[in-house]
């Protein structure tokens, strides 16, 4: 199964290669999908493909190494009542994760998206719900 | 003077007895190229067309009724956006654009419109100063659509005919009413439903006039003349049109938010087109891959912006577009599955005997041109408040020679050339203290290459923009091959503001 995390760091937290050692001891692929770093924080989003037991396994590491973690249940899901299938939203998703069908209606492979929020500010009908 | 095929007269006796033959322009095309125009003209008689789009030149007339005692509104808002109150005392207009003086362009006048075909409340407040007939000087109450005397949408400028393509040579991001154009040409908006377009359909106005009824906004509606900025020669011809509003179809009219635009209202509108004839039905059979718009560059803070591209619906529809040799992402801002929707459900109407279709009272004008507003009041420009006698810098310069030479000029910014004073780069006093603070000796090292200039001939607002959306405090300006001519900072334009020291004033801006 896929799954993806927010990672937080602590300030205290962000020297220290505690991903790496994740990926070295849960021994499977980790990719960063996102990752920004302030004065006060960093936070990440990472994605993996694995079963439950080695999923739960990265995560105990993370929070054993004192990083917050969150689960991401979905990613991104389209209000369908305000949707009104403009499109305006797959100008600016740079995986494909929202297209239009043969038929013009708005189509969301949630598997593609990468929460990068383009859609957020592309949809002029507030239609677009991201799952940060 | 085109072959005759069928009369108005005759296509509602064939919608009264239920054997009219109606098709999409989308299906009307396809037959046209599969049996032929002319038979295809023959056996069809209308031709439904749809549009969903947004425009902003739409709004709602609106009648509240009086209050007891009367009040002679001189403003009022409808969940707190403004309605215009130029009118009668219970008289007022919402536009589509006007925005919440609490929420923002989050919600504006699209959205107030949207709530009131919802059968939503709305609160209502008036002001007033009072007179000895209107003694009430302030109302505030809960309204919902069935409260008001009348609610007529009356829309300016609908269905343009097509609109411009928008892409983005600059660095950064915009945010457009034609969506978010990424930088670089990264994507292209748009908006029109190409083949579906009522007003290219019948491109060269033979059977849409004054007076023709159409699907507005989920119900009746009707021409009421040319739109605003009407421009047939050019293709992009609009229609001015009305319609009660009580009985039209939320589907159909929905408010929307363009980021950092403001607001709008999305409008369902479609006509039919009978195929009176051989010239209408030449028309109507337009396919996409014949419909032509431009890309043009929005990063061109001008109204004559550079066309990048000539492009057909057909490649804008199939969502990807060449660029530069690159291609990339086109997305529409209108929406073509709710187009087809209003045609199909026109043609539905018509089939039905529900909706009989009019000879125009009075035709739309074909001469109509769109002008530009004259400008004849003086604006300062740059090559009025530029310094020319700048220090400049020699890419071989040391960071010694430079900081010597910005000390002896007084100079903070200091644009780098090539030997033919073409700008090259630009260093400032900020980027000399992160040298010294590194141990970097060659201006090389440290200068900006990426230049934002300004032309000499620019006005001083877009150029105080420009330094507001990079976060820059000084532009060399440039003549079109890139030799420097000076500087502006925005030390000088501070000079406009203070007129004691013999600037001038910007009206409105100080």
């Amino acid at each position: 199964m896929k799954a993806r995390l927010e990672l937080k760091y602590s300030p205290a937290h962000v020297n220290k290669p505690i991903l790496s050692k994740a990926i070295l001891e849960a021994r499977i692929p980790i990719n960063i999908l996102k990752a920004s770093l302030t004065a006060s924080e960093g936070i990440m989003t990472i994605e993996m493909d694995a079963d439950r037991e080695t999923i739960a396994r990265v995560i105990e590491i993370l929070k054993s190494n004192g990083v917050q973690v969150k689960e991401i249940p979905r990613y991104v899901e389209i209000n369908t009542e305000k949707c009104i299938d403009c499109g305006a939203c797959t100008g600016v998703c740079p995986t494909d994760a929202l297209t239009l069908n043969s038929d013009k209606k708005l189509i969301v492979n949630e598997e593609k998206c990468i929460l990068c929020g383009n859609c957020l500010k592309a949809c002029p009908r507030g239609a677009v719900i991201l799952y940060k | 003077m085109s072959e005759a095929l069928r009369t108005i007269e005759q296509v509602n006796e064939k919608i009264a007895k239920g054997d009219v033959v109606v098709l999409t322009a989308e299906e009307f095309v396809k037959i046209a190229e599969s049996s032929g125009l002319e038979k295809a003209a023959r056996e069809v008689d209308v031709v439904t067309t749809g549009t969903f789009g947004a425009m902003c030149s739409s709004g709602a007339f609106l009648n509240f009724g009086h209050a007891d005692p009367p009040i002679k509104m001189t403003r009022a808002w409808l969940n707190d956006v403004p309605v215009y109150k130029g009118l009668a005392a219970v008289d007022g207009y919402i536009g589509a654009a006007a925005y919440s003086e609490t929420r923002g362009i989050e919600y504006g006048g699209g959205h107030v419109i949207e709530d009131l075909v919802s059968g939503k409340e709305l609160i209502l407040r008036g002001e007033s100063y009072g007179t000895d007939c209107y003694p009430r000087k302030y109302v505030e109450t809960i309204i919902r659509i069935d409260d008001l005397n009348q609610a007529v949408l009356v829309n300016p400028r609908n269905a343009y005919q097509r609109y411009f393509g928008a892409t983005n040579s600059s660095d950064r991001t915009l945010y457009t009413y034609l969506g978010t154009l990424l930088p670089n040409y990264g994507n292209v908006g748009y908006s029109g439903s190409g083949e579906l377009s009522p007003l290219y359909k019948d491109k060269d106005l033979e059977t849409i006039g004054i007076g023709t009824r159409i699907f507005l906004g989920g119900g009746i509606g009707y021409v009421i003349g040319e739109g605003t900025q009407h421009y047939p020669s050019k293709n992009l011809s609009t229609i001015m049109v009305a319609g009660d509003l009580k009985q039209m179809n939320p589907r159909f009219l929905k408010g929307a938010t363009f980021y950092k635009y403001g607001a709008t209202l999305y409008v369902g509108l479609g006509i039919p087109i009978p195929l009176i004839n051989m010239n209408v039905a030449r028309n109507a059979a337009t396919p996409d891959r014949e419909i032509f718009t431009e890309i043009m560059d929005y990063s061109v803070p001008s109204v004559k912006r550079p066309v990048v591209k000539k492009v057909s619906y057909e490649e804008l529809k199939s969502g990807r577009v060449e660029i530069n040799g690159k291609t990339v992402k086109a997305a529409s801002m209108s929406s073509l599955r709710m187009a087809r929707e209003v045609a199909q459900t026109l043609k539905k109407w018509i089939e039905e005997g529900l909706f009989l279709l009019t000879k125009p009272v009075a035709p739309l004008r074909k001469d109509s041109v769109q002008k530009t507003m004259p400008l004849r009041k003086h604006e300062p420009k740059v090559v009025e408040l530029m310094r020319t006698q700048i220090v400049t810098a020699k890419i071989t310069d040391s960071i010694k020679d430079v900081s010597t030479k910005m000390v002896r000029g007084n100079a903070d910014h200091v644009p780098v050339v090539d030997e033919n004073n073409k700008l090259v780069g630009i260093v400032t006093t900020w980027d000399i203290a992160k040298a010294v603070a590194l141990n970097v000796q060659k201006l090389d090292a440290i200068m900006t290459r990426n230049v934002i200039v300004a032309k000499p001939h620019e006005t001083i607002d877009i150029v105080a923009n420009r330094m507001e959306q990079y976060d820059i405090t000084g532009l060399p300006v440039v003549d079109d091959e890139g030799h420097v001519l000076g500087l502006i900072t925005s030390a000088d334009l501070s000079r406009l503001f203070k007129p004691s020291e013999g600037g001038v004033v910007i009206e409105g801006q100080a």
